[in-house]
């Protein structure tokens, strides 16, 4: 862990997720009611005062209390939604890569196609037929959308890897495919694979607070993006409640800004070497 | 006596939509007895994809090779162990060839396993010590060390070290010394011949320069566009070279004399080339550099024969 | 020699034969956008069949129990039944469906919410402020981002410009939505420099003449600055890391040892080299982006079709919103190929054969 930007999105990060997950603790703490996310324990939309110092919601809750609880479950949808998409786009890309030819080709129009129609509008026909909105539902359609940038990474470097002449000395070693994979293939693929879980997390975090500001999304799952799109269609920017839509906001750009610190300290940590093998030819 | 290697009709094409014959109809064979077989040729001749046929990596569209008599393409397992333990193989480029997340340990420890060569930690360990010294390195220098650390030189030993442990019987040595230094490559080409004459290691050495292939020896065969045009004795074919295209690589070897330049402009013309003449195949495919063409060159295609001179020697060449 | 017998036809020859890559080039992606068209169709086909509780056959019977609420929903629901011939067998609902967009063409029969109006003529009223903003926003943000970005990379040594790519990696990590936020709050509601909140002055009648037009346009300077500020950041790093590594190039080096000047250089050599990739990413990244666009309709309350598709989702409208779904795909599906096809212009290793 030499690489600064790792250190410090690293470190970063894990503040953020201590934050989120002490995040009811903290809520519980701060108030007198016995559920801190009561419903009409306020008006709605209530003037911001030290008991609610970001005014209460639509349902008449405390804004702070629904910001504590909800950073724990944006960032559940994005770990799931993270590896649902990683899973998919690494079986994807590494079949396409690895086996080539005619399936390489299959593959490669299916990842364009999905890499290029604009999946918003998919996810807002798909998410209003979904009936139960929780976490696990939410984060797996995200999931099913991230694959593509995930397939296509993978799938260029197992390409590049398994044409490297290591892969030829490995079979004059009489290893078998699978050896290939697992010995060969796989430990230079890490850390392009750990980018995938936080760059699919990163989308689907987004999408998931994009879809909500469109204005699908359910109090069943109370997310930062829930909060933050329903403060602004009530008007919280000019009417005093910016801190229901700043709070959140703020939280998503730094969760995001950590990972991508993470992402680009990897890439500059791995890169490196994988360059200088490819130097030779 | 059988032979140990025999390449029959060897034939390969690439693409679909728009094909390229690298191998044409190439047909050759090792004795059994250590020998030395060069293959040359300029880039695009088609001696990389032979070799990686031969080596099993690759799957020809015509022909077969037999190794010991038995199809390389067997299905049987234990002859496949076999067979990798005694063909083995020296890449072309002394970097991409290791895997940068492992220490340069395991290009030698993978075959001690995967072969089950040695039957304690400590007889793999001597094993590899002693091949690294029968290479002219210290174990010191390179075990433990990650492969950008060491020299293109000191990588490509490591790979004559490997073939030292395992102990084939044919090494397929791929353009292996045109990406290490002049001294490198001379320690290496000693190995090989010090290989063939110790250790009962035949080579078949893949290059594009023919000066290597001279300081072999042994035998020679010259392809051009996937096809051989001449074949023999290494010694007899430099000296007496038949075809125009051989005759035309040995000229341009340059002699070490700085009074001597290369005498005359060499008769390459390659503007004359053009793509529909290129996928007419069923003719002499040197016709259009050729200094001396005449109309059957382009009509037909020359066999390999006899030549009249010397009959180790073989050319294909409507002039003889 | 045999080859220059009959140079003209030699000539002509292999001036077709240089083209055919290029031939092979347009028909290949023309081929992949027409395979991508009716797979995205055949896509929206099958989600609103086969989504769980049907909707197509739930919304029928919404809008029965709804008769009387919504005007003309019961019409509504008895045309539909007829036109989508939901009793019909699956294939030949798929075979009129694939008629009713190639021949219609686009035609998804009647908005609920707005009975009798058809989808179509719903879309086109919304399409023009999608379309113009959106459009405006790639665009300019293509070409500041890739003017900047080379400018960035061609300084890469200054101090200026280090600080200047921190700045714009931190633009390019910020949500789209957060920016708008930031932006809608500062500039407009804490100083009051632009007006926000509707697409032009609340007093005003659409119209042509130039007090609209303007009101228009100072209305959309912050959506549109909000994308363009987000999508160029992402342009001007990628320009820059490329300037970066063809300034590497050897090619370059041999330039500069040629005695060119650094004008040319920066324009014939680096520029056009970096500038490939740029516009091939044009072609991967409209989809992306109207994604964006459709939510910055929301926030600033734009009618285009991201306001059309929320409106449409909450009152579970699912004609429009097939019709949404197919237009989306469709304008950035003909986005892209027409980004593809001009490919040729930018690179000459697809325009011709070297051979």
């Amino acid at each position: 862990m030499r690489n600064p930007k790792l250190l410090i999105g690293g470190l970063l990060f894990l503040g953020l997720l201590i934050f989120a997950l002490a995040g009811p603790t903290i809520a519980k703490s701060r108030t007198k009611l016995k559920d801190p996310l009561q419903i009409s324990a306020y008006t709605p939309y209530q003037a911001v005062s030290d008991e609610i110092p970001i005014g209460s919601d639509q349902l008449g809750r405390d804004a702070m209390a629904v910001f504590l609880y909800g950073m724990r479950l944006s960032l559940g949808v994005g770990f799931v939604a993270g590896i649902v998409g990683t899973l998919l786009g690494v079986l994807v890309g590494f079949v396409a890569g690895f086996v080539g030819g005619n399936t390489d080709t299959i593959l490669r129009v299916l990842t364009d196609m999905f890499l290029v129609v604009p999946t918003l509008p998919l996810l807002m026909v798909l998410s209003i037929s979904v009936d139960k909105w929780d976490l696990l539902t939410i984060g797996l359609l995200l999931g099913l959308f991230s694959w593509p940038f995930v397939a296509r990474t993978v799938r260029a470097q197992v390409f590049s890897l398994s044409q490297r002449p290591f892969v030829d000395l490995a079979r004059l070693n009489n290893e078998n495919s699978l050896e290939i994979i697992v010995q060969e293939l796989i430990p230079g693929l890490l850390p392009y694979i750990f980018l995938s879980v936080s760059g699919a997390a990163v989308g689907a975090m987004l999408a998931e607070a994009g879809l909500q500001i469109l204005g699908i999304g359910s109090g069943n799952l109370a997310t930062l993006g829930y909060l933050m799109a329903k403060a602004m269609g009530a008007g919280a920017l000019g009417g005093g409640f910016a801190g229901q839509v700043l709070l959140p906001a703020g939280y998503l750009t730094l969760t995001f800004l950590c990972l991508n610190l993470i992402n680009m300290g990897l890439d500059e940590q791995f890169n490196p070497r994988l360059q200088t093998t490819a130097h030779g030819e | 006596m059988a032979d140990l290697l025999t390449v029959t009709s060897l034939g390969q094409i690439f693409g679909t939509m728009t094909t390229v014959q690298a191998v044409d109809d190439v047909s050759f064979t090792m004795p059994k007895e250590p020998s030395i077989f060069n293959l040359v040729g300029e880039s695009g001749s088609g001696k990389t994809t032979i070799a990686r046929i031969i080596l099993g990596l690759q799957k020809p569209t015509a022909g077969h090779v037999l190794y010991n008599n038995t199809d390389i393409g067997s299905k049987d397992k234990q002859w496949q162990t076999l067979f990798h333990r005694e063909v083995q193989a020296v890449f072309q480029n002394p970097y991409s060839v290791y895997n940068p997340v492992y220490k340069v340990d395991r290009v030698l420890q993978t075959p001690i396993r995967k072969f089950k060569l040695s039957r304690s930690q400590q007889e793999s360990r001597e094993m590899i010590e002693s091949s690294l010294r029968a290479v002219d390195l210290r174990p010191g220098d390179v075990l433990g060390k990650y492969p950008h650390q060491l020299s293109g030189g000191q990588r490509q030993r490591v790979m004559l070290a490997r073939i030292h442990l395992i102990q084939p019987r044919l090494i397929i040595a791929d353009e292996a010394v045109s990406m290490v230094d002049a001294a490198g490559r001379v320690t290496f080409l000693n190995v090989l011949l010090d290989f063939r004459e110790r250790l009962n290691i035949s080579t078949l050495y893949i290059t594009h320069d023919l000066s290597t292939a001279q300081y072999l020896g042994g035998n020679i065969i010259v392809l051009y566009k996937g096809r051989i045009v001449e074949a023999g004795l290494t010694r007899e074919v430099t000296k007496n070279p038949l075809h125009p295209y051989a005759r035309l690589l040995i000229q341009s070897i340059p002699a070490p004399d700085p009074n001597k330049r290369w005498a005359e402009k060499l008769p390459l013309n390659m503007a004359e080339m053009s793509l529909v003449q290129s996928t007419n195949r069923a003719r002499c495919l040197f016709a259009e550099r050729c200094p001396n063409v005449m109309d059957a060159c382009w009509q037909t295609r020359p066999e390999l024969r006899k030549a009249p001179t010397d009959n180790t020697h073989e050319v294909a060449c409507h002039l003889y | 020699m045999k080859n220059e017998e009959k140079p003209e036809e030699k000539s002509f020859r292999s001036r077709l034969q240089r083209y055919r890559p290029l031939a092979r080039y347009l028909g290949n992606r023309f081929g992949v956008y027409l395979f991508t068209l009716w797979a995205s169709l055949s896509l929206a086909f099958i989600l609103f069949r086969f989504m769980p509780g049907n909707p197509m056959a739930m919304s029928v019977t919404q809008l029965q129990s709804n008769a009387g609420l919504i005007v003309g929903a019961d019409k509504a629901a008895e045309y539909y039944r007829e036109k989508m011939g939901l009793n019909e067998p699956l294939h030949i609902q798929y075979l009129k469906f694939l008629k009713n967009m190639i021949f219609g063409p686009f035609d998804f029969g009647h908005s609920f919410v707005k009975y009798p109006t058809p989808v179509n003529e719903v879309i086109g009223r919304y399409l023009p402020w999608t379309l113009g903003l959106f459009t405006t926003s790639v665009i300019l943000a293509w070409i500041l981002g890739t003017a900047i970005g080379a400018l960035l990379g061609w300084m890469r040594r200054s101090r200026f410009a280090s600080w200047a790519i921190v700045l714009t990696t931190l633009i390019n990590i910020t949500p789209i939505y957060v920016l708008a936020v930031f932006l809608l709050l500062g500039l407009s509601y804490k100083l009051g420099w632009l007006p926000s909140g509707r697409p032009y002055d609340a007093q005003m009648m659409p119209s042509w003449k130039w007090p609209f037009i303007k009101s228009v346009l100072i209305h959309a300077i912050l959506p549109v600055g909000t994308m363009v500020l987000v999508w160029s950041s992402g342009w001007i790093l990628g320009m820059r890391s490329l300037m970066v590594s063809v300034l590497g190039e050897d090619y370059l080096a041999y330039a500069r040892a040629k005695g060119l000047s650094p004008l040319t250089i920066l324009k014939e050599y680096a520029f056009r080299n970096a500038l490939l990739p740029q516009v091939a990413g044009l072609a991967i990244v409209l989809g992306m982006s109207l994604n964006g666009a459709y939510i910055i309709e929301i926030i600033f309350r734009i009618p285009g079709l991201g306001t059309l598709f929320a409106n449409a989702a909450a009152l579970r409208d699912f004609n429009t919103m097939m019709g949404l779904l197919v237009f989306s795909a469709f304008t950035v599906l003909t986005g892209s190929l027409i980004v593809d096809l001009a490919m040729p212009l930018f690179d000459p290793r697809i325009r011709r054969s070297d051979a």
